[in-house]
Formats: C-alpha cells, sequence, structure tokens
C-alpha cells in the first residue's frame, strides 16, 4: 500500500510526543490502555468527523477535544499517545479505502484547528499531537497525488503550521515546515516568505535574500516579501536593489503599513545618500497623518539642515495630536508575518470546503459497515 | 552668517532693521456692520498682527456676541491654554527663535457656536548678527558620596577646548527646570512596573516648584499621550492615570524628539527617560540621537530597569538588528546619557523606581549652574572638549562637550 511508508512516519511523529510525556514524568493511577483507548477512537471518533464534514466545526472541534482528554488525560502515558495514532490512523485508512485520498484534506484540517484549539487551551501534549497529525496527513496526501493543485493544498497545511509555530518562536520546527511546504510545492510564496523572515531575524541575510526574492518571483504580489527585500537588501548595503524594491511599494494601493515602512525605509536611504528625502517624507505625512515617526523622520531632516524651529513646530504639533496613535508598522514588522498566512488559511479553507461532502460520504459507509 | 537651531539665551551684537513691525492690523478684515440677531465674534488684542515675539508674551483677545463657554489659545499648533471665565489673557513663552509664530484663539460659546481668530507674528530682519551661544553647564559635585552644595563662582573653573573661561552667569538649584519627561508604556511594563513608574513620576513631579515646567510624553512604539509643557502638577498628573501598557519599544525616535522640543525651552533642560527594554522599534539610530544629544543643551537622565537575562535575549534579537548591532545601539545610547552630563540608573526591581526618580529630582535641585561664553567660536562642527574643575577635593559631573556648528 503506497500510504503505509508514512504512515510509520506518523507514528514516528507521535512518539516526539511520546518523549515529552516521558519528560513530564507522569505516572498513571488507571490510565486507559490500548483496548480501551482504540475501542474509544472507534465508537467517537466518527461522529466528531461527521460534525466536522456538516460544516459544525465548533461542535466538532470541542468533541475531539472532550475525547482525547478523556482517554489521556490526565497521564498522557506514551503507550495511550501511541494507541490514539494507531486508532485514528485505522479510521482514516478506512475513510480513504471508502471514497480515496481527497478525503484527506478535510480530516487534516480537522487536525490543524484542533492543534490551535489544544495551544489555546495550553495542552502541550495533544497540541503536538494533533499538529504532527496534520502534518503527516498532508505529508501522505502530497505523496499520493500528483497533482500540482492537491500538492499546493498539503503545502497550504504545512505553511499554516509552520506560521503558527512561528508566532509561537519555535524557529527550528517552523522551519521544518516551512521547508517541507516549498519541498512538496515549490510555488509556495508564503512558505519562503516564512523562511526568509526565519533567516532575517537570524541576520542571515544572504538566505532571507534567496527566499524574499524567490516569494516575489512566484507572485509580485506578495508585497510583505518584497518590503522584507527591500529591507534586507539595504541592511546588506545594496543601496541600488533597495530602492529599486521599495520604491515599487511607496504609495501604492495596497497595505498602509506596508507604505509606511517602504517610505522610511526609502527616505532613510535617500538621506544617507546625501539626497534630500524631504518631499517624500511631507507626502508621507499627507497619507498617514497619525504617524509620529514620518513627523520625527522629517524633523531630523529639517534640523540636520539647520532647520531646527521648523523641526520644533512639527514635533510639537504631531506629538501633541488627542487622538490615539496607531499601532507602528514597524512594531509590526518585528512581529511575524501573519497578513500573507491568513490567505493561505483562508485559500486551504476554500479548497477544504470543497471536499467535506466526500468525508460525509466515507463516515456513512463506516456506518454502514457498523460503526457508531 | 547662519542662525541656530537651539534658542539658548544668546549674545546678539545685531544691526536690526525692523521689518515686521509695522501696520499693525490685525488679519481678518474690518469690524462687519451689526447684524439683527448677534453674532459671535473674537478678536486679538495682543499681541499685534506682524509684531515680532521673543520670550513670555501676553495673549488677550475679546469676544463679543454672545455667552462664552471657553476660550482657547493655540500657538504653533499647539493648545496653550484654555479659559473658562474673562478675561481673556494668559502669558506664554514663545521661546527666543528669531521666527514666525501663529496665533489661533478659539471661543467657543455656550449656545455650541465656535469662532476663531488667526494671527501671525513678525520677525526682525537681521543684517549681520554674531552668534554666540551661552553655554549653560549643570555641574554636580560629589565628596565621599556626598554632594557639595557650599560652592562659590570663584570655587569653579571651566575649561573649554583647554582654554579657560570667563563664568558670566552663575546658579544653583534654583534656577527654573524645562524637562521632558519620558515613559516607557510598552507591554513589557504591564502590571506592578507600569505602576511604580507612574508613581515614581508623580513623585519627580511633586519635586517641581512653580517655574518648572515640565511635558510628559507616554511612548511605547507610538505616542500613548502627551501633555504640552505645564507648570500645573495637577494637570500633569492626571495624565499619568488609566494608562494602559501596549506595543513595543522606540526609545531613539521618542528621546530624540525629547531633545529636539527643549531647544526652544528656556531654563536648565533635562529629559528624563524611562524604559525597561531594549529599543528595536526605532526609526533613528541611536547615532542620529547623539548627533542631537552633542547639540543640545540638555543633560538626559536614564532609568533603566533591567529585564531578566531570558527577556533579553529574546527581546535583542529584532528583525531589524542582529544581536550584535542591539548590543551597539544600547551602548551608544549610555554614552550619548554620560556625554550629557547626566547619568544612568540601573534598576533590578520596580519597587526602587520611586526613589530613583526622587534621587533626581534631588540632584537637580543640587546642581550649579554655569554660564559662560565660549571664547573660540568656529561654527565649523567641531567637538569641543570640556572640562570643570573645583577647588579641593571632589567628584565633578557635567557634559563632555558639544558640538561647535
Amino acid at each position: 500500500m503506497p500510504g503505509v511508508q508514512p504512515f510509520i512516519y506518523s507514528i514516528r511523529g507521535g512518539a516526539v510526543a511520546l518523549a515529552l510525556v516521558a519528560l513530564c514524568g507522569a505516572r498513571p493511577a488507571e490510565a486507559r490502555d490500548r483496548k480501551q483507548i482504540e475501542a474509544g477512537i472507534r465508537a467517537t471518533y466518527p461522529s466528531v468527523l461527521a460534525s466536522w464534514a456538516a460544516g459544525d466545526d465548533e461542535a466538532a472541534i470541542e468533541s475531539l477535544v472532550a475525547l482525547e482528554r478523556d482517554l489521556v488525560a490526565p497521564d498522557y502515558e506514551t503507550g495511550q499517545i501511541e494507541a490514539l495514532w494507531r486508532a485514528k490512523l485505522g479510521v482514516v485508512r478506512d475513510l480513504m479505502a471508502a471514497v480515496g485520498d481527497d478525503v484527506l484534506v478535510p480530516v487534516m484540517l480537522l487536525h490543524h484547528d484542533a492543534y490551535v484549539e489544544y495551544r489555546r487551551l495550553g495542552e502541550p501534549i495533544l497540541a503536538q499531537h494533533s499538529r504532527v497529525m496534520a502534518e503527516e496527513l498532508a505529508t501522505v496526501y502530497a505523496g499520493r497525488k500528483e497533482e500540482s493543485a492537491a500538492r499546493g493544498v498539503a503545502a497550504s497545511l504545512l505553511t499554516s503550521l509552520g506560521g503558527h509555530l512561528q508566532q509561537g518562536w519555535s524557529w527550528k520546527h517552523s522551519a521544518l515546515l516551512f521547508s517541507r511546504a516549498t519541498e512538496i510545492y515549490a510555488r509556495s510564496d508564503a512558505a519562503h516568505l516564512g523562511l526568509g523572515a526565519l533567516y532575517e531575524r537570524r541576520a542571515d541575510l544572504d538566505l532571507a535574500v534567496q527566499h524574499f526574492q524567490r516569494a516575489v518571483e512566484i507572485n509580485p504580489g506578495n508585497v510583505e516579501a518584497r518590503l522584507r527585500l527591500g529591507v534586507c537588501l539595504k541592511r546588506k548595503g545594496d543601496a541600488a536593489g533597495a530602492r529599486r524594491e521599495l520604491a515599487q511599494l511607496v504609495a501604492s494601493d495596497g497595505q498602509a503599513w506596508i507604505d509606511v515602512i517602504a517610505t522610511e525605509e526609502l527616505a532613510a536611504l535617500t538621506a544617507e545618500q546625501g539626497a534630500d528625502p524631504e518631499a517624500m517624507l511631507r507626502e508621507a505625512l499627507e497619507r498617514h497623518p497619525k504617524s509620529s515617526r514620518f513627523a520625527i523622520q522629517l524633523a531630523r531632516w529639517l534640523d540636520s539642515r539647520g532647520r531646527g524651529p521648523e523641526a520644533q513646530g512639527l514635533l510639537e504639533d504631531a506629538l501633541l495630536r488627542r487622538e490615539p496613535e496607531p499601532e507602528s508598522p514597524r512594531y509590526r514588522y518585528n512581529r511575524w508575518p501573519s497578513t500573507e498566512l491568513d490567505g493561505v488559511r483562508t485559500a486551504l479553507r476554500e479548497e477544504e470546503a470543497g471536499r467535506r461532502p466526500l468525508l460525509t460520504s466515507a463516515v456513512q459507509d463506516l456506518r454502514d459497515q457498523g460503526a457508531p | 552668517m547662519r542662525g541656530r537651531s537651539g534658542a539658548a539665551p544668546g549674545l546678539l551684537i545685531a544691526g536690526l532693521v525692523l521689518a515686521g513691525a509695522v501696520g499693525a492690523l490685525q488679519e481678518g478684515g474690518t469690524t462687519p456692520p451689526p447684524e439683527p440677531a448677534a453674532r459671535p465674534e473674537v478678536r486679538i488684542l495682543s499681541p499685534q498682527s506682524r509684531e515680532p515675539l521673543f520670550g513670555e508674551v501676553e495673549l488677550e483677545a475679546e469676544v463679543s456676541g454672545g455667552a462664552v463657554a471657553s476660550v482657547e489659545f493655540i500657538v504653533d499648533g499647539s493648545l496653550v491654554g484654555s479659559l473658562t471665565e474673562g478675561p481673556w489673557r494668559m502669558t506664554v513663552d514663545v521661546g527666543h527663535q528669531n521666527v514666525e509664530h501663529r496665533l489661533r484663539v478659539v471661543a467657543r460659546m455656550t449656545d455650541g457656536r465656535a469662532v476663531e481668530k488667526v494671527l501671525r507674528s513678525g520677525t526682525f530682519t537681521v543684517d549681520d548678527v554674531l552668534d554666540i551661544e551661552l553655554r549653560q553647564l549643570y555641574v554636580s559635585v560629589n565628596r565621599s558620596g556626598r554632594a557639595v552644595l557650599d560652592l562659590e563662582q570663584s570655587d569653579f573653573t571651566v575649561l573649554d577646548e583647554g582654554v579657560e573661561q570667563r563664568v558670566v552667569t552663575f546658579g544653583r538649584g534654583n534656577v527654573p527646570l524645562a524637562a521632558v519627561l519620558l515613559l516607557d508604556c510598552s507591554e513589557s511594563m504591564a502590571g506592578d512596573q507600569l505602576q511604580a513608574a507612574l508613581s515614581g513620576s508623580r513623585v519627580f513631579l511633586d519635586g517641581m516648584t512653580a517655574l518648572d515646567e515640565v511635558k510628559l510624553v507616554l511612548f511605547s512604539d507610538r505616542v500613548i499621550r502627551t501633555t504640552p509643557f505645564a507648570t500645573d502638577t495637577d494637570v500633569l498628573a492626571a495624565a499619568l492615570d488609566d494608562v494602559a501598557p501596549i506595543g513595543g519599544t522606540a526609545v531613539n525616535d521618542y528621546l530624540y524628539a525629547g531633545l529636539q522640543l527643549l531647544d526652544a525651552r528656556q531654563g536648565r533642560r533635562v529629559v528624563v527617560l524611562f524604559t525597561d527594554g531594549v529599543d528595536v522599534h526605532s526609526l533613528l539610530p541611536a547615532r542620529d540621537v547623539l548627533w542631537k544629544a552633542q547639540r543640545s543643551q540638555a543633560v538626559i537622565y536614564w532609568i533603566h530597569l533591567r529585564q531578566s537575562d531570558a527577556g533579553m535575549d529574546a527581546t535583542f534579537n529584532s528583525a531589524w538588528r542582529d544581536y550584535q548591532a542591539n548590543e551597539r545601539e544600547f551602548q551608544l545610547l549610555s554614552n550619548v546619557v554620560r556625554q550629557s552630563g547626566g547619568r544612568i540608573e540601573e534598576l533590578a526591581d520596580a519597587g526602587q523606581l520611586a526613589g530613583a526618580f526622587a534621587d533626581i529630582i534631588r540632584e537637580l535641585r543640587e546642581h550649579y549652574v554655569l554660564g559662560y561664553y565660549p571664547s573660540q567660536v568656529r561654527h565649523d562642527g567641531s567637538w569641543h572638549e570640556i572640562a570643570v574643575r573645583v577647588d579641593g577635593p571632589g567628584r565633578v559631573r557635567t557634559r563632555e562637550g558639544y558640538v561647535d556648528d
């Protein structure tokens, strides 16, 4: 069976969770055994999948969390987690046998969302279990499908998980997932953006530039990748390259925060090169009147030209503004990319929604064969 | 000969051609003919249109045509006062720059209507200026860890580029302060730390005297709240209420802004900066703050509440700069503070904050203020090293020098 190897892989992934359990050193009082867990999954997991297939996402996640906690908490024993794996994979195998590989898409997204929920609940072991399950189902799906679109779906799921890990500062795992996404689907600009941001944060600017450039080649409309490319080129001392990228983003119709940073960086570059950024900054102040930073940057320029009183007037006005200032784009930039990932997740959900009827049909098939 | 920013009391040896103070007609035309229904009108009685303005200026307005709820005076875009009962008169310090000022008076009537009048001041046209700026040095003297408070002018020797200078003004801690209090209210300050910083700031405000003026700037990666320069401690303290921490920290940007704003103030200029973290969100690099500080007369105090090592490591790895670059920024900012004649108060515990603010206001009261006109002025951007000596033993701290441009 073509899917066997990846499933073994999955169990290896489960072992990571098991190791974590071992480190916690928890000892079961009345731990459920493998057979009980398998029976519990066989009895309830199909109804979780049915809820998900019916579009009742909240209820599906809630019942999955309740089921898994009931089966493995509070002990989270190695054997219990492994049993959970095996039991769920057994059900998934039956679903695939019933309707084909595409049923994996809604199931992987269910576990993706369960991962997010477990993180929210502060359940690290079940969060990791859900994430690795979603990852491995995506890898299996990509391995069994030749079509670019299908591989793109798997890559999107891995990219989304990579983004969650990035936000949680798990850099290594995040890098691994982004890399796997690009291996599965080379045209994933969001995964290249994620990888580039990781290298940028580590000040490995050559690799950062490579990934941002690739993201922009794949999708010229990926403005965050272009912005980060411009910023990294400036940091590398490639003024011409930075200017080329940043200039495309200034006063564009895209996202305001991208315009702000592109203009700030371009104005700084202009001043560093001995040219006059005043007009550029005044136009930017018109476009972004709430930004105290443009006022400060322009004041600094005026001050350096012996125009201190003008600078003071500008700052008095900017700092006494009554309205609260919004989050600064520089603060946003210093966090991880999120806008592109939101786009990836939206597209992923649209793809997945089209496959939910398959899951309905597969669960019905299981029930016809005697499942609850 | 060019003018200069940073309007300290200066020695102007000038042939002045008074150009602006003619035709002192108010802007806005003549008085309209009487109308059946009273129409509110505001007139600016003082100053006159196109009158050059320097230092403390009396602003006075007259409002007719209805019951007045309030009158606001706005100078160069900043609200400098709001009165709710007449006479509609107040005094404001516009600084000593020979620049045009824009005065706007807004009268709000009790029936909701509002009228306003705008007036522009004039400037002197100067055909020749020898501009020698008074250098003010704020000097603290310690012996055996205690401040020495009984020195006289004759006890001090001031060296500028190694050349002894004639001290022309001498004062002690009673010279009024113009202070910018910069408070980091970023997310990392959440909880007791922020409350301790706000309480410490109140301690600083409590130490103000009647002529001191303070501007509060509560910042993170953005401006959270600011006040105008004000002498009323109740007004200032009110700005410290109900502050919620948010965002990251951008020290360089707001420290630069604070120094720039102090250029136009009189008295002893001081920045008190409080922050708990490392700046990874500023647009301006620390070298720009150094550039400004070397041209400013302000002294900078930095109260730095240290984060844990783990937190520091995460903070230092930013998308903007690597660890080493952030470390260099931090060190450079430390140099800025030392060069200004101020000091860094490193704290490990928010419980020490009130004491740190109290120490600074006390130290400011213990400063000697020495003024001199540099004997070697070149305006060539060169660095002038300053040294101050006192008779007898003692540790002297003052700014290390300034840029002559």
